[in-house]
């Protein structure tokens, strides 16, 4: 009776342990997908946008161009009147009137101001000043309080026009060197162009005859005052380089509709590579530089992005100076952000009437507005606005680029860098490693299980089991870094004899295995156990040998004497020296053990009586592998492949100590990867918290983590369906 | 019991003469065991065996369990060789030639035999796979080959009415007594001279061993046959010679009528009287 009762406590106990462990394994693995899912999703949070203040504006300042300071409390407006304002973004006071003296009190007839602050202020008389304004705050430390103050520094007055006609629009900024580069027109056919220093003084271009006959609407200098870009009438953007100085005609873009309209406003985006152009009919485009041709020298302006259109005339565009973000106005008051890389449309405000002027904030969290009689200022929630589905997993035309591409460069030396975000790189290479590791591992770990299962002596098994199974203990780190830092050299130094060895190994092997063949029954038989496996090794080191000793002899015969300038040469592959050659063996080593040991497994498991039925019936040991052992043992091995593919799949220190992990997307074999685990690795310690980076590195987390799933769940599948085609009584 | 000297064994000439009643040409010895003696590592399991089968003749081997009788049987296609640490003296001819010769392959001795195993194991393939292996091993490819062979050898094994259907079907969703008989197709499929059979029947129920019992009979007109068996009733059924061991010893070697009716030695009388074992 007692022994009853306590074999059934110990069952239900068991039970419960057993459900219980494998209930808290389930929940584990959905608890850490669940996890990286969470820290993925923000990145497909809506960006939004809320009116925050409106403030009247005195109909007489007529504001020009406007922008904000970083705290969003203070704007500074350039008024028709001649007055820079400072205003109270909730008030709409001014606080500050500054009048700058160059200006010699004459009102402005246009104005246009960068990204960091410097007005273009076009003259009444044909005269442009620039003027460099900037915020500074400061903390009172006594009171805790921020004081803001704003300072208009006038910088070079250039007579642009020589008759005296007042600038209709304008365009200008000084560089670092010191030189000033302006713009400007007078009336629709006129444009000319100036650059100033200290020391040369001013030079004017009048570019009038390279419009061609094409009326000036709008111009727009990009930030290193490098490139000038005219609007015209006839719905073209024509470009001029500043780049020797005196300005050259670098093409024209036509936007690509066929109903042409005026250009209505222009703009370039932070770094200056992309400008923005719209047109009376409310079309937006981005116009890149790009070389049409891999080879061409020349770069031609191209419409290289598409945004959505707006139901009217584009009045003003506002520039972020965080990112690719942009803000288009129209003459109905339609607010439209956009993000220039992956032309996604931000959010969309209304505010009613024709948009003077707009200007997004430092931090680009919010922007304003100069409407009929008032500003309104915008709050702008965007944090990933670099991310889209396309983004992420298409082909993007970067700056910079000449054809999109997928590409995956998140962080850069400049604070203009565009972060390319793609993951199909990092897909591509996490595949391509495992698919070459793969190569190298399954058949040499299979041949072993077969052998050791098969053919081997039980002492042989008996001693190789441990020591491959000793194999998968080592830590990846050490292999990693064994490759990275020993093999890598040593394959760079002998890579002919490297890959002599893929056709040499097997055929020493496979005429080692000939001649034993017509060594006498009786023979063999008195060798002591073991001895071909000693066989096997000896002709293995003796054709590495070989192969050492004929590598360089090839080399020089077919490859010139260096096969990494030949492969340059005559197939245009770059030799890295971290390669996936090396990513092979070293990747290999760790996969090995894992498919030996449970191929192994599964072919000893073979029940003894098959085998014998098989010998029975006059079949060679051979022939009872191939016909019966094997595929009884299918399922096990297919399974023992595909943990190895999950190993490889997620494999980090090898990759990343191994492959110089850049992200390309070649087939080579003497080039490296970066795969998903690697780029984690890589970039999670530099990503900051809760940014886009980080969060795409967790929605590649996701990635890898599905990958292995689908992969092991379709593994499964087929296990279970070999396991139930091949079971065995 | 004590009378019985271990060391004395019958002759086997006993069995020279034509075991029937029937005259006819002096049959052919097919398997002439002489004075064989075998080792499991240093352990003796056989002691100087001296068997003759006839040509198509079946020869039941009985004894108690242990006594060496499947060793014996492994011992004639050389399956022991894939047990590690044997030894063999002594010699076993087939159709006279010695079958331990170094130069004899031993996949063509193998290839003389069938073999049918005490637990049927049936290879996880079709039907249809699982007869034509033997023919496959031998590189025959030729479709129309295959099939007349697999119907055959289903036939004679007494299983194609039951299988013709199913022959793409999964060998291992067969009753185990046609698993049985299928092991038996599969294994004079290739033709063989000798079948060998250990124990066929110790898994299956009455009526599946009669039908391989009346099988035996059959294939007794093709081949000769070897069967192990713990069936008395089916020994006397089956054989035509009858060879009795113990403790790996031959006690006695005669035709089956005669040696369930008056055995020469005690010991074979209290075994097949069922005093002992
Ligand atoms: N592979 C082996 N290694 C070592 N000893 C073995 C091996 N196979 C059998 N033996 C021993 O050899 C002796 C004869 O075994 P065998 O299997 O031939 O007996 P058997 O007559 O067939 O018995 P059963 O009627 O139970 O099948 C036994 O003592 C057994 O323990
Ligand atoms: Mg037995």
């Amino acid at each position: 009776m007692s022994t009853r009762t306590s074999v059934r406590i110990a069952d239900r106990l068991a039970r419960w342990v057993i459900t219980g462990g494998g209930l808290l394994m389930v929940g584990a693995l959905v608890l850490m997908f669940v996890l990286i899912l969470l820290e993925a999703i923000p990145l497909w949070s809506q960006p939004r946008t809320k009116l925050e203040a409106e403030t009247k504006l005195e109909e007489a300042w007529r504001v020009l161009a406007a922008g904000e300071n970083e705290y969003r409390e203070l704007a500074d407006l350039a008024c028709a009147d001649g007055v820079v304002r400072v205003i109270d973004l909730r008030t709409g006071q001014a606080i500050q009137e500054l009048r700058p003296d160059e200006a010699e009190g004459l009102a402005f007839a246009s104005a246009t101001r960068t990204l960091t602050g410097e007005y273009a202020l076009g003259l009444p008389n044909g005269s442009v000043l620039l003027a460099d304004g900037r915020f500074t705050s400061t903390f009172d430390p006594s009171t805790s309080a921020r004081v803001t103050t704003y300072r208009l520094s006038a910088g070079a007055k250039i007579a642009l026009d020589a008759a005296g006609r007042p600038l209709t629009s304008v365009a200008g900024r000084t560089r670092e060197s010191g030189l000033a580069v302006v713009a400007g027109s007078p009336e629709p056919g006129v444009l000319l162009a100036a650059t100033y220093s200290e020391d040369d003084g001013a030079q004017i271009y009048d570019l009038s005859e390279k419009l061609a006959g094409e009326k000036v609407a709008v111009i727009a200098l990009d930030d290193r005052a490098e490139l000038l870009a005219a609007g015209t009438a006839s719905g073209k953007v024509l470009f001029f380089s500043f780049l020797n100085r005196t300005p050259e005609a670098v093409g024209e873009a036509t936007l690509p509709v066929s109903d042409p309209a005026p250009i209505t406003a222009a703009r370039y985006l932070l770094g200056g590579q992309t400008l923005v152009a719209g047109d009376a009919k409310g079309r937006l485009v981005g116009i890149q530089r790009i070389r049409r041709t891999p080879d061409a020298e020349e770069r031609v302006p191209t419409v290289v992005q598409r945004f959505e259109p707006q139901g009217a005339a584009i009045t003003a565009l506002a520039a972020s100076s965080r990112g690719k973000t942009f803000l288009s106005a129209d003459a109905e008051g339609d607010l439209v952000t956009h993000f220039a890389t992956n032309e996604r449309t931000l959010t969309k405000a209304r505010a009613a009437g024709s948009t003077a002027a707009v200007a997004i904030s430092p931090k680009a969290d919010g922007y304003l507005a100069i409407l009929p009689g008032r500003l309104a200022s915008y709050e702008l929630t965007a944090h990933h606005p670099e991310t889209s589905l396309h983004a992420l997993f298409g082909k993007v035309h970067y700056e910079g680029y000449d054809k999109p591409e997928y590409n995956w460069q998140s962080t850069g030396g400049t604070d203009d860098f565009e972060s390319k975000l793609s993951l199909v790189p990092l897909v591509f290479g996490t595949l391509k490693g495992t698919l070459y590791a793969m190569l190298f591992a399954v058949p040499v770990a299979l041949a072993a299980a077969l052998y050791t299962s098969m053919f081997a002596h039980r002492k042989v098994k008996a001693l190789v089991k441990p020591v491959v199974e000793l194999m998968a203990a080592l830590p990846s780190v050490v292999i990693g870094f064994v490759a990275g830092l020993f093999l890598s050299p040593l394959i760079e130094k002998a890579t002919v004899a490297t890959l002599l060895l893929f056709p040499a190994v097997p055929v020493f092997v496979l005429i080692a295995v000939a001649l034993f063949g017509l060594v006498k029954d009786e023979t063999r038989k008195r060798l002591p156990e073991g001895t071909e496996l000693m066989l096997i090794l000896s002709v293995t080191a003796l054709a590495v040998v070989s192969c050492a000793f004929v590598g360089p002899l090839v080399e020089t015969v077919f490859f010139g004497g260096d096969f990494k300038a030949w492969l340059l040469t005559s197939t245009g592959l770059k030799y890295d020296t971290r390669n996936s050659l090396v990513i092979s063996f070293a990747m290999g080593f760790a996969v090995i053990p894992i498919i030996f040991t449970i191929s192994e497994d599964a072919l000893s498991s073979v029940p003894e009586h098959l085998k014998a039925a098989s010998l029975a019936l006059g079949a060679s040991r051979w022939q009872t592998a191939i016909k019966v052992i094997l595929p009884t043992a299918s399922a096990g091995i297919f399974s023992a492949v595909m943990v190895g593919f999950g190993r490889a799949v997620g494999e980090t220190m090898i990759v990343l100590m191994a492959t110089g992990n850049t992200p390309i997307m070649e087939w080579s074999l003497f080039n490296g990867m970066r795969t998903l685990a690697a780029n984690i690795a890589v970039e999670i310690p530099e990503a900051p918290h809760g940014g886009t980076l980080y969060r795409v590195l967790f929605l590649g987390a996701l990635l890898l983590f599905l990958l292995t799933f689908l992969v092991n769940t379709a593994a499964e599948v087929m296990r279970q369906r070999l396991r139930k085609k091949y079971s065995v009584i | 019991m004590a009378a019985i000297t271990l060391g004395s064994i019958a002759r086997p000439e006993t069995a020279s003469s034509p075991a029937s009643g029937v005259p006819g040409p002096p049959l052919k010895d097919v398997i002439e065991i002489r004075g064989l003696s075998l080792f499991y590592g240093a352990k003796q399991a056989l002691f100087d065996i001296d068997v003759v089968c006839k040509e198509k003749r079946v020869m039941a081997f009985i004894g108690p369990s242990g006594c060496g009788k499947s060793t014996l049987l492994r011992c004639l296609n050389r399956m022991n060789d894939l047990i590690d640490g044997v030894r063999i003296q002594g010699s076993i001819k087939v159709a006279g030639q010695e079958l331990n010769s170094p130069d004899v392959d031993v996949v063509d001795v193998r290839k003389r035999f069938g073999m049918v195993f005490q637990k049927s194991n049936p290879f996880p393939k079709s039907v249809f796979e699982n007869v034509v292996y033997g023919l496959r091993i031998q590189g025959i490819k030729d479709k129309r080959r295959l099939h007349e062979a697999a119907e055959r050898s289903l036939r004679l094994a007494a299983l194609w009415d039951e299988v013709k259907d199913r022959l793409n079907d999964s060998a291992l969703g067969l009753s185990g007594g046609q698993m049985q008989r299928l092991c038996i197709a599969r294994a004079i499929a290739v033709e063989p001279e000798i079948l060998l059979m250990d124990e066929p029947c110790s898994a299956l129920d009455p009526i599946a061993t009669s039908k391989i019992e009346e099988l035996i009979f059959a294939l007794k007109e093709k081949f000769t046959i070897v069967i192990v068996t713990h069936n008395m009733q089916q020994a006397a059924r089956v054989s035509d010679e009858t060879a009795f061991f113990m403790l790996g010893k031959l006690i006695e070697v005669d035709r089956t009528d005669r040696m369930f009716t008056k055995p020469k030695e005690k010991l074979t009388e209290d075994y097949i009287t069922g005093r002992f074992g």
